[in-house]
């Protein structure tokens, strides 16, 4: 998979969320922070028909804690369709080290430089 | 439903779970107590959602403070 460092040095890349209502590309910055899968804002969650899987605690960059709904979708990632845990928060998309978790991620880091993922099995 | 849902975990569970299955996920029904653990989101959260399809469903992660992070990394102790 392919992507690229925007303006403000952010790891972006495309994914392709499938929803039991609607599927949906976004451009997701790759976030080495986030260590789940996905983050959606709710109203894009709500738009695909996500299934709630309940919600989970979260530890943001000041230390406090907030509660998020969870979800469950699939993506297509690396050339295959996988299941996807998906964090309801009004950031834009969010790709995580759970999600990236086997691959292989090479970035270079200036406006404008390649950003990939790649199996590493 | 925060206090309650880690309440449940420190009560039936933590001490089930640590430091074994630490960094696992650990998604609980909070209706009966029971859970699912393991390495990956998304395949505990699947099995828990088809085991407990009508429950109130929470992730934690096995010892750590919460979840997830996002943009945050707890300073090392040792």
């Amino acid at each position: 998979m392919r992507g690229t460092v925007s303006e403000s040095l952010t790891p972006e890349i495309g994914v392709r969320v499938v929803g039991p209502v609607a599927s949906a590309e976004y451009i997701a910055a790759i976030d080495t922070g986030f260590n789940g899968g996905l983050t959606l804002p709710a109203a894009e969650a709500a738009r695909l028909g996500l299934e709630s899987a309940g919600f989970a605690a979260a530890q943001l960059g000041d230390g406090s804690v907030v509660r998020l709904a969870k979800h469950v979708g699939e993506i297509e990632w690396l050339g295959a369709r996988r299941a996807v845990t998906v964090m309801a928060c009004e950031s834009a998309p969010l790709v995580g080290m759970d999600l990236l978790h086997g691959s292989a991620l090479r970035m270079h880091i200036v406006v404008g430089g390649e950003v990939s993922v790649e199996r590493a099995d | 439903m925060m206090v309650e849902a880690m309440a449940i975990y420190d009560r039936s569970i933590r001490a089930r779970l640590e430091p074994t299955h630490n960094g696992e996920f650990v998604v609980i029904n909070l209706d009966t107590g029971e859970y699912e653990v393991g390495e990956r989101d998304a395949e505990v959260t699947l099995r828990a959602r088809a085991r407990f399809p009508k429950a109130r469903l929470f992730t934690h992660r096995v010892g750590s403070e919460a979840a997830y992070r996002i943009g945050f990394l707890p300073k090392r102790t040792a």
